[in-house]
């Protein structure tokens, strides 16, 4: 009898497969997740909503965004300007390497849109040197980035 | 079929219990398989909506650099570009100043009429490849800067770019 009770259990202890993949599964998820994430490295900016806004989508591909960093943040990002994940200074100087950074991006690959996010509440002045720089860095022109909502829809 | 299950409720009755247990057990509803392929089409539909918050491009010309030194002169009639100076006056949504250096653009209010107002200007004074220079003072909210070059393009002006930050007035 206590032999039959030990061959019940032992029978029933093959590994369960099915909790095993859905954990896999749910793992590959949360990865594939996290990597998209991380390649947007856009900072959280509240952008500007326009009225009637003409603009245009934007390509996932060949950008090089320019984010002005809001003044409460610059010493978080380690500065005022980043571009993907190098920060930048407000200073001339500061400028003056984020435009060079540019340059050389844009040499490779003179494809890239150079992309300018800034928040809403940014000051003029402060979003100025950003497109001083894509201007010493050789760009065209540039995407001035807005929120695809229209006037009062972001604020309600 | 009855004759079959009799014997093992007669002669085991333990046996028959462990059987039975199980299979009453089974009846309630087992809600794992039901929590997993749940949790599946919440992922699937987390990954397929898109939470990054639209974000549209406003295409314009950069800056140049000389702007900032160069006083346009006022005497240079021909190419002296239409200037629209932008002041915030608030933190609200288009709660901002706007003055035309050209006194025959009549008053700009900001809002939904902006555009047409400028529109006007451009067919009554101007050719669409004049100039425009967008010159926000000290201190003026961007999103009130993007709000005015947003109007001239949508009056249909094409070159427009955005002056070097002026002292406010």
């Amino acid at each position: 009898m206590r032999r039959a009770s030990r061959t019940g259990p032992r029978g029933r202890s093959f590994v369960n497969l099915t909790p095993m993949i859905d954990v896999v599964f749910q793992l590959i998820i949360f990865f594939m997740l996290v990597a998209q994430f991380s390649s947007q490295q856009a900072i959280d900016l509240v952008l500007p909503s326009l009225t009637e806004s003409g603009a245009d989508l934007l390509d996932s591909e060949g950008r090089a965004v320019i984010n002005v960093v809001p003044a409460p943040s610059t010493a978080l990002e380690g500065g005022s300007y980043r571009l993907g994940t190098l920060a930048f200074d407000g200073s001339p100087d500061g400028v003056r390497r984020l435009s060079s950074t540019l340059g050389d991006l844009l040499r490779r690959d003179p494809q890239v849109r150079v992309l300018v996010r800034a928040d809403r509440t940014e000051a003029y002045e402060r979003v100025h040197p950003a497109l001083q720089a894509a201007t010493l860095a050789g760009a065209q022109d540039v995407d001035l980035v807005v929120s695809s909502l229209s006037v009062g829809e972001a604020t309600r | 079929m009855s004759e079959r299950q009799a014997p093992p409720i007669e002669h085991d009755d333990s046996r028959r219990r462990r059987v039975h247990e199980p299979a009453s057990a089974s009846m309630s509803l087992n809600m794992t398989p039901m929590i997993d392929v749940v949790f599946l089409l919440l992922v699937y539909f987390v990954l397929g909506s898109n939470f990054g918050q639209q974000e549209r491009g406003l295409r314009a010309d950069v800056p140049e650099i000389r702007s900032s030194q160069q006083a346009i002169d006022p005497f240079e009639l021909p190419d002296r570009p239409l200037v629209l100076q932008v002041g915030s006056r608030s933190d609200r949504e288009l709660d901002f100043t706007l003055g035309a250096d050209d006194p025959l653009v009549g008053s700009l209010a900001p809002g939904p009429g902006l555009s047409a107002a400028l529109s006007q200007a451009l067919e009554s004074l101007y050719q669409p490849d004049h100039e425009v220079v967008i010159s926000p003072v000290s201190g003026t909210r961007w999103e009130h800067t993007l709000e005015v070059y947003n109007a001239a393009l949508g009056a249909g002006f094409v070159r427009i770019r955005f002056g070097a930050p002026g002292a406010a007035r």
